[in-house]
């Protein structure tokens, strides 16, 4: 297979067969490490203004008629641009159908959590504030430096935590029974998680995410942690909730007066810590808008006006050769040689304004478009993808018929 | 003195007509012109399920489409449009009609028009009742909606229109005419009960105008009815602010395609035939940036599941169900 791909100049096909946005998945075609930002220039810059401000919820919206309109791929970007600071929290929760377990607010919460276990925020702010309670204890005082000393040995939760060997200390309940009640006073979060922050970290760290899992108020428990996290320095939150739209997709009335009360307590408790990031489609958005009371939980907090949302607008892809620069941002990642001279190699330039036209801007459609592309140019042994092979192939990649007007359309762009 | 019949057919929709027609052109019987209806009548129901996520279950069971298919019949028998004669024959007024349903398409306005000529010749009260709310104050009237409750009376009908005709015909002549882009309507509440406001959409005139119009006689007297058309300023104007309205003066909020379109009909008296068209202008237009979405209504939405409220396809695929409107920033 790669010395088909050699013909081409490429190591594998960097078009994704499924155009989705998987942010765990090491591919980068689908993690959305590949990213051409010009695309959404000004909506990029409108949502850094807004995620600047610590705005309590942004709504990304799309405006197509279909999916695939890039609203996952542009808070992915985000998502990753974020993580590298490592004074504030990132976390990508993906959403779910009603079928699926991530559907509501309750959750969300429980995924925020786990990822923020699973990311290392709850260690580091743990071993952060367990030094800071030490340092100034009249029992524990003396132990300061060797607490220092075993953090920077454990930056990320051993199975048990050996305590003892590096700062004397025998009775784990005692300290975390301390521990827990400084937490309560200094940051106001509740006994019940400031109880399992301090004693599971301290005996048993490697349960701390079974102890997440369990059902209870996790809006709650959202609380406590966010309070906790802040305390320990974290400047900022930032939750991208991904397809938010399909947790209220053909959902009774009942269910999205819940949803939507769920949500205004989550902004409620995330009051100047965290910023609420979620994507939404039309038929959602009217979901929430045609229920008075649903209106009311949401929009009472976050309008749905120009300070709380970005829309989408990819069709720009046709304008400008841009749909140029998002092709060659994925070719650049898998050319054989770095010695290749076109940027859109082996594709001719035409070919990429006319598929952009085709598909209207749709970017799924686009990348599946290259994709097929690429597959039947392996087939049938071509080195240069240009018009004459699209037209002749064009059921096969696109599976629809060539259209003559949409292909002069293309040239006058 | 003959008195005309003032109760009409049971049935709206002339795309039936067409099917009708279709069927006893190759000499089908009843039965399976019964058939093609109800097929029909599913289709109707298919399109409002794709376009909204909402519809009706038609059973396909025989006999139900039975009154239907009768009323059908006798309403293309009494246009002489088909004869029965032991098995149904078309016509060569059948056959004219049923050219021009081939040329032009079933669900297109030319076919329709033409159905609604055969309306106002067999069934003249029909356009009584036409003339007669182009002489309503601004055109138009709220009629009381009483499908809920005790219909009216045709004596409290021709207290409105003057014309004694029974309820279910109001509601056939207010659809015929809907489809043929004459008067357009909306459900309202007017002290808490419901109403049909029902408001012209065309201009009737003894002038020739020369546009494209539809002739009838009345009393000795040729009449050409003209269906409204805006300018495309005054369409765009009115456009964005209905939308504004119905956004509540946010851009970029997704409105439902037909309460945007009743809205604005109802402020420039057009049809929504007409604004279907000006909207796939809009859609190019400099000064607006209108984006359409697909998708399900939500749940307890009812609106959408009207075959009047049906968006049309973007490019032949998906219903515009949403709309988003915003102004274009000048570069």
């Amino acid at each position: 297979m790669n010395d088909n791909f050699k013909l081409l100049h490429l190591t594998e096909n960097p078009f994704p067969q499924n155009p989705t946005i998987i942010i765990d998945d090491v591919d980068k075609k689908i993690n959305g490490m590949i990213h051409d930002t010009k695309i959404f220039e000004i909506e990029h810059k409108k949502f850094e203004k807004l995620l600047e401000q610590k705005t309590n919820l942004i709504y990304v919206c799309g405006s197509q008629t279909v999916r695939g309109d890039g609203k996952s791929a542009f808070i992915a970007y985000h998502y990753r641009r974020i993580e590298s600071n490592s004074d504030i929290i990132s976390i990508f929760i993906q959403c779910t159908d009603r079928n699926g377990k991530v559907n509501n607010p309750d959750r969300f919460c429980r995924e925020f959590l786990l990822k923020c276990e699973k990311k290392n925020y709850l260690w580091r702010s743990f071993s952060k504030l367990l030094v800071q309670f030490v340092k100034d204890h009249p029992s524990y005082g003396y132990a300061h430096s060797k607490f220092i000393t075993m953090f920077s040995k454990f930056v990320t939760p051993p199975n048990q935590l050996p305590l003892q060997r590096y700062t004397k200390i025998s009775n784990t309940k005692d300290l975390a029974k301390s521990f827990r009640d400084w937490l309560c006073d200094k940051c106001g979060c509740s006994q019940n998680i400031a109880q399992y922050f301090s004693s599971l970290y301290l005996e048993k760290p490697q349960d701390m995410q079974k102890q997440l899992q369990k059902s209870t108020n996790k809006i709650q428990e959202y609380d406590d942690i966010l309070k906790i996290l802040m305390f320990s320095g974290f400047l900022h939150v930032y939750i991208f909730l991904n397809q938010m739209e399909d947790a209220l997709e053909n959902v009774s009335t009942k269910i999205t007066i819940e949803f939507t009360a769920g949500m205004r307590r989550i902004m409620e408790k995330s009051n100047g810590k965290a910023t609420l990031i979620c994507t939404i489609h039309p038929s959602s958005l009217r979901t929430i808008l045609d229920n008075p009371q649903a209106k009311v939980n949401i929009t009472s907090l976050a309008p749905m006006d120009d300070n709380h949302k970005i829309m989408l607008f990819p069709e720009n892809i046709t304008k400008n050769s841009k749909i140029v620069g998002f092709i060659s941002s994925y070719l650049s990642h898998f050319y054989s040689s770095k010695s290749i001279n076109n940027e859109i190699t082996p594709f001719e330039k035409h070919v990429l304004e006319y598929t952009a036209q085709l598909s209207g801007g749709n970017l799924r459609d686009i990348l599946r478009g290259m994709y097929n592309c690429i597959n039947v140019a392996l087939d049938q042994k071509i080195s240069n993808i240009d018009v004459n092979f699209v037209k002749n192939n064009h059921k096969e990649i696109f599976d629809k018929e060539f259209s003559q007007e949409i292909f002069d359309k293309s040239k006058l762009n | 003195m003959i008195k005309q019949s003032t109760r009409l057919p049971r049935f709206s929709r002339f795309e039936y007509v067409g099917d009708l027609l279709n069927e006893v052109s190759q000499g089908s019987d009843w039965n399976a012109i019964e058939q093609r209806l109800t097929m029909r009548k599913k289709e109707f129901e298919r399109l409002k399920f794709l376009a909204t996520g909402k519809g009706k279950r038609v059973l396909s069971k025989s006999g139900k489409s039975k009154d239907l298919t009768n009323d059908c019949i006798a309403m293309a028998v009494k246009t002489e449009l088909i004869t029965k004669n032991g098995s149904y024959q078309i016509t060569k007024n059948g056959q004219n009609l049923l050219n021009i349903c081939n040329e032009s398409g079933i669900y297109e306005i030319d076919f329709k028009i033409e159905c609604l000529q055969s309306y106002f010749i067999f069934y003249p009260f029909v356009l009584d009742i036409l003339f007669a709310l182009s002489k309503k104050e601004n055109a138009e009237i709220n009629f009381p909606d009483t499908r809920h409750v005790k219909h009216l009376e045709s004596i409290e009908i021709e207290n409105i229109f003057g014309i004694k005709t029974d309820v279910v015909s109001m509601m056939v002549v207010r659809d015929i005419f809907n489809q043929c882009g004459l008067v357009n309507w909306k459900s309202i509440k007017v002290n808490d009960l419901p109403f049909w406001k029902i408001f012209l959409t065309c201009k009737i005139s003894t002038k020739n105008e020369n546009k494209k119009n539809l002739k009838v006689e009345k009393n000795n007297l040729t009449y050409y009815i003209t269906p409204n058309e805006p300018n495309s300023g005054s369409f765009e104007t009115s456009f964005w602010n209905k939308y504004m309205e119905l956004s509540e003066n946010s851009s970029d909020i997704p409105v439902y395609y037909w309460d945007l379109r009743i809205r604005v009909c109802e402020e420039l008296r057009i049809s929504d035939y007409i604004y279907d068209i000006y909207f796939k202008n809009i859609l190019k237009s400099k000064n607006f940036r209108v984006t359409c979405a697909a998708g399900a209504i939500p749940s307890g939405n009812t609106q959408g599941n009207l075959l009047k409220n049906l968006p049309p396809r973007k490019d032949d695929e998906f219903w515009m169900v949403y709309v988003s409107v915003s102004k274009r920033e000048i570069s």
